[in-house]
């Protein structure tokens, strides 16, 4: 067990800068994730949830800047790190996955040129023990034959192949820390079910500690120890998912849980019957 | 009746340049009908072909083989004139709502497109018009002169049903409409679209892979799996067991509630 936090963010700024002046769009977000622990940031879109992952990566885009806070990962300070030194720590000390797997590939690559790119950019042998590596990568994320899976383009996978490809890559150097910016947004409701099945094995197994990016309460339910709510660039609620599910403080986070709440209600009083031995059967 | 599938089959080709194009089959025979005013969900996995029989559905792409009879006439056979007078009837809200609509267009000028199109109104009386959609959806008439990049994702989507149903069409086909939404503002788009199809009788073909979503809209189910509509639902029936894999797939696939007391006092639990 390591004596810091996989992560710790504290008072992070981010604005934008143009030609009118600097407008602030992450407000003074702080935030620790343990190894082993899933932490949530929930928002609508636009709320600064991704451009804090961005932030945290030094993968801001031109016109936005880090303005004030500090980013440590295991303990060591990186948000002063230049990009270079930054880079190395992108897959050891820190892995993303995000929304959309489709477009996070090179579409004239095979898998295993990705797996082989992804070693080789971190100065690892890509010979012998690399396919090894890779394979032993896409078994643990469900594929029991990742040989075929290497031969594969992109172009010829489902997206939540590739998602789970993705995380693959991700842990192929196994960093302690996982951030997931809507892992599951893009996929269709079956291949979501099995992506967190996988993100929470994958955390019991690794004591991995995972920054769990969504708009979607229910996936914070499955996956998230704490949850942080985020509006306007701020965090304005923070605490246990099911202290803050069962009695939220903030107006706001009472209006995101009701709409959750309906949609769920609903359904089921819509399906009645139909939802037969499935009802109330828990995805545990 | 307003819109019959009969044995739609479609296949795309797959390959590079230089391999084998071998013939992917994504319809393989399907029959669908649907009555004026009547809202029907179409559910399955991703690349199960819902999206393609929705395109044929509008028109987009020709079948391989069968049929589509919109308002009884052969859709993919139309003299121009009644093409012209389908394509009136039939609308459609894609997922993608910041490619729906031209960047460089006012809002108020792409809800008007379809209007000039069709319909010979005074400026005064397109004005008018474009302003009552706006209302219909939940916008303000000086939002006609704002352009797409100044609205949100929610807005966008309302502007593009404001754009669907300008020619008050027969049949809007929503693929996949709010699943890019926030929960939120999914919630607020789907009450809009429910409120609608009550005040305007429009029938909708709703495209989705969240149950959840699309029984809020519509009570008879369509379940799509490797190109085939494999079981037909109405909710308003009790089940005959045994329930279709596919479907049963889909149910089991519906996240459990958040199990925690509802903060409006109702318990969150089935």
């Amino acid at each position: 067990m390591t004596a810091h936090p996989v992560l710790r963010v504290t008072e992070l700024e981010i604005a934008a800068f143009g030609p009118h002046g600097s407008l602030p769009l992450v407000r003074g977000v702080s935030l620790s994730v343990l190894a082993n622990r899933v932490v949530g940031l929930i928002g609508e879109s636009g709320c600064g949830k991704s451009l804090t992952c961005l932030g945290i990566l030094g993968l801001l885009p031109g016109n936005l800047r880090r303005t004030r806070g500090e980013v440590f990962l295991r303990g060591e300070a990186v948000h002063t790190l230049a990009p270079d030194a930054m880079r190395r720590h992108c897959g050891r000390s820190v892995a993303m996955i995000l929304q959309n797997p489709m477009s996070c590939f090179d579409a004239v690559h095979t898998i295993g040129r990705h797996f082989r790119e992804t070693v080789a950019s971190h100065g690892l042998q890509t010979n012998g023990g690399f396919r090894d590596r890779a394979r032993s990568a896409l078994h643990e994320v469900g594929f029991d034959e990742p040989d075929a899976i290497l031969g594969l383009y992109p172009f010829q996978m489902s997206g939540g192949m590739l998602q789970r490809v993705m995380i693959a890559l991700a842990l192929l150097l196994e960093p302690p820390l996982l951030i997931a910016d809507e892992p599951t947004t893009d996929l269709d409701a079956v291949a979501q079910a099995t992506i967190l099945d996988l993100l929470a094995s994958l955390r019991k197994r690794r004591g991995l500690g995972v920054l769990l990016v969504t708009h979607d309460l229910s996936v914070i339910a499955r996956l998230a120890d704490e949850v942080a709510v985020m509006r306007e660039g701020a965090i304005i609620e923070r605490g246990p998912v099911t202290a803050v599910f069962a009695a939220p403080r903030e107006s706001y986070t009472a209006s995101l849980l009701r709409a959750h709440h309906r949609l769920d209600r609903d359904y089921r009083t819509h399906l009645g019957a139909w939802l037969g031995p499935a009802a109330g059967t828990e995805s545990a | 009746m307003l819109l019959e599938v009969r044995g739609v089959e479609k296949g795309y080709r797959r390959g590079g340049l230089f391999g084998r194009r071998e013939p992917v089959p994504v319809l393989r025979g399907v029959d669908l009908t649907l009555a004026e005013g009547e809202s029907l969900g179409l559910i399955g996995q991703s690349g199960s072909g819902k999206s393609t029989l929705g395109r044929i559905i509008l028109g987009l792409e020709r079948p391989d083989a069968g049929e589509v009879r919109f308002q009884g006439q052969n859709l993919h056979d139309l003299p121009t004139a009644d093409w012209r007078r389908a394509r009136r009837a039939l609308q459609v809200v894609f997922q993608d709502t910041h490619s729906a609509l031209n960047p460089r267009l006012r809002i108020g000028a792409s809800i008007a497109e379809p209007l000039q199109n069709y319909e010979r109104l005074s400026p005064a009386a397109l004005r008018d018009r474009v302003r009552e959609l706006l209302a219909l959806v939940g916008l303000a008439a000086a939002d006609a002169e704002k352009y797409p990049h100044q609205f949100s994702g929610g807005q966008l989507q309302r502007i593009a049903i404001a754009r669907a149903i300008a020619l008050t069409p027969r049949l809007i086909v929503l693929d996949e409409a709010v699943s890019s939404l926030d929960m939120l503002v999914q919630a607020r788009v789907l009450d809009l679209l429910a409120d609608l199809h009550r005040r305007l009788g429009t029938a909708y073909l709703f495209i989705a892979h969240d149950l959840r979503v699309v029984t809020r809209l519509a009570r008879r189910l369509a379940v799509m799996d490797a190109g085939r509509i494999v079981t037909l639902v109405d909710l308003d029936r009790s089940p005959q067991p045994p329930i279709h894999p596919a479907l049963q797939r889909l149910i089991e696939a519906v996240p459990a509630p958040l199990g925690c007391a509802d903060p409006s006092g109702r318990s969150g639990s089935a």
